[in-house]
């Protein structure tokens, strides 16, 4: 009877450790610095995406755009990716509501009137993005995700004019800065673990000549780094750490010793992308969506001289 | 996570009955985030696993909507070759000019380029040759869902063409798909080959591929589909899976 009873007294104490180790995962009150980075940067990222749509108005959403509206209704009848901008093809409406992204854009890197603007933000990109179907990539994606995460936080409070409104305010602790950290951390190491996986299916990650192929894309290449394929023993292990830091970025980056490897890794790859194949946009706002493994204090030390001012 | 002391006041924290239900909703939230890229990896040539097909279509409203249905196939499952679009414009006075997207030197500044680079790879990733009207006998299912993909790149096809038609006012339009082909180690470091060497340009065509002597017949007088160029879940196609757009293997 007693081992019974110390069987049930020890998964009882589990699930209590379990619980409690839950609890502070998600539920305890956290700073809104880092946040509050992201959401300067991401903001200025959602103002210069909606300029260069506004650019691309007419050709892509008039009514003879590349995709025109018919069609894309078709490609959407039977999902729930639904646009208001799938109501009309006027080109006057579509700048209107790109001038309003641009404007949510940066009220939201401003914090000003955060919790509105960052809502707005999120709204009038996720319309854009199910209107655009076919000219959308991993830059898109990543916006989304982290404007919609800073909906609920309380990123406003720090660095913005919000704060400047309300002093008191500035610097406070919340469970939502905590949820909305979490959210964006797990949501990176998802993209990471599948963006490993799925390289698994190819050959050329496994053989080492992935990067080589990467690099003499011209279409995507801003930079000619083809002499690395004078060391072949280079191009291929890069490959290899690139395949195994994506696979195994959802561990390393948790614990302390491993976390300032994980996200050199993926300052270096994203860094890489950027200036060698072109995606600028692209690579920053992955390093971005990477600080929110920066702890809010470290972004407050770093970036005191700003909270001081 | 860190925190920092500062002299505002004590934060909200949540009662115990709103930390259950804000858990179920992460819960909820994150199986959905999850959901969608496994629905991309756990395909194959026989369909998508039963384990993750009824999860995913009960998160499709949520996922969908929210835009989070991406299978992060970045550069995956290999960095395979770009590909470009070529257009033959004819004018009423019987010019001609051809365009090809995405353009470096037109397109400016990059993330305007890249737009049109995603839209060129979209209508590749669309493409579904001719259907074969034998198939219908043979496989009904199969015929509709054929149909159906080619006459939804046909229409997206027929969009860009009518796009490019009114731009450049011009009486027709004539769209091409071209694989622009990834050269060799040996080629650029030995050879001095172009990345841009008109070499590597290849015309794809809209109808089947070439069948090689030794390819056996699918059914008397008909090819396979796959023969033909078309599969109807083809491996690492994002459109295989349903609320797949096509966007997902593109960085």
């Amino acid at each position: 009877m007693s081992s019974v009873r110390d069987c049930l007294d020890g998964a009882q104490q589990w699930l209590k450790q379990w619980f409690d180790g839950w609890d502070a995962f998600w539920f305890t009150p956290t700073a809104g610095h880092t946040l509050a980075v992201i959401r300067i940067l991401t903001g200025l990222m959602l103002a210069y995406i909606h300029l260069i749509w506004a650019v691309l108005a007419r050709d892509f959403f008039g009514p003879t755009a590349w995709v025109n509206l018919d069609v894309a209704r078709e490609l959407h009848q039977n999902d729930w990716a639904w646009s208001w901008l799938h109501a009309t093809d006027s080109v006057v409406v579509v700048y209107v509501h790109q001038a309003l992204a641009i404007v949510a854009g940066l009220m939201m890197a401003a914090g000003w009137f955060t919790r509105f603007s960052t809502i707005a933000a999120w709204w009038l990109t996720l319309m854009v993005c199910h209107r655009m179907t076919g000219a959308l990539f991993g830059l898109d994606q990543m916006v989304v995700m982290l404007t919609m995460y800073l909906i609920f936080s309380r990123c406003g409070d720090v660095w913005s004019v919000d704060a400047r409104r309300d002093a008191q305010r500035s610097g406070a602790l919340s469970v939502g800065n905590n949820i909305a950290t979490r959210l964006i951390q797990i949501h990176l190491c998802v993209v990471y673990l599948f963006g490993g996986l799925s390289k698994m299916r190819g050959e050329q990650w496994y053989d080492g000549s992935a990067l080589w192929f990467t690099t003499v894309n011209y279409e995507y290449q801003s930079l000619d780094i083809t002499w690395l394929g004078y060391s072949p023993f280079l191009v291929a292990a890069l490959t290899t750490a690139t395949i195994f830091w994506e696979t195994f970025y959802c561990g390393l980056v948790w614990p302390r010793l491993t976390r300032p490897l994980a996200l050199a890794m993926a300052v270096f790859v994203h860094a890489g992308i950027a200036i060698a194949l072109g995606m600028v946009t692209f690579g920053f706002i992955m390093i971005v969506a990477n600080y929110a493994f920066i702890p809010a204090e470290t972004t407050h030390r770093w970036l005191s001289f700003a909270s001081k001012e | 996570m860190s925190r920092l002391a500062t002299d505002s006041p004590s934060p909200w924290t949540p009662t115990k009955g709103v930390k259950i239900v804000i858990s179920v909703l992460l819960c909820l939230h994150l199986l959905a985030v999850l959901v969608e890229p496994l629905q991309f990896f756990s395909q194959s040539p026989r369909g998508v696993s039963e384990a993750v097909s009824p999860v995913r279509r009960v998160m499709a409203p949520y996922s969908e909507f929210a835009y989070f249905n991406h299978g992060y196939f970045f550069f995956a499952p290999e960095p395979g070759p770009s590909h470009l679009v070529r257009a033959d414009l004819i004018y009423d006075d019987g010019g001609s000019a051809t365009l090809q997207f995405p353009d470096k030197d037109a397109q400016w500044p990059r993330l305007l380029y890249h737009r049109h680079f995603m839209l060129s790879e979209f209508l590749h990733i669309l493409h579904a040759p001719p259907v074969d009207p034998a198939v219908s006998a043979e496989d009904p299912e199969l015929f509709q869902n054929w149909r159906r993909d080619r006459n939804r790149f046909l229409r997206v096809r027929d969009s860009f063409a009518a796009h490019l038609k009114d731009k450049h006012q011009c009486s027709q339009v004539a769209i091409t798909r071209i694989e622009h082909a990834l050269p060799r180690h040996v080629d650029v470091l030995q050879r001095g080959m172009q990345l841009d060497d008109p070499a590597l340009y290849i015309e794809l065509p809209d109808g089947p591929p070439p069948v090689l002597d030794e390819q056996l017949p699918y059914a008397a007088g008909t090819l396979s589909p796959q023969d033909a160029g078309y599969n109807s879940r083809p491996m690492n196609s994002p459109l295989a899976v349903p609320g797949g757009t096509g966007e997902e293997i593109q960085p």
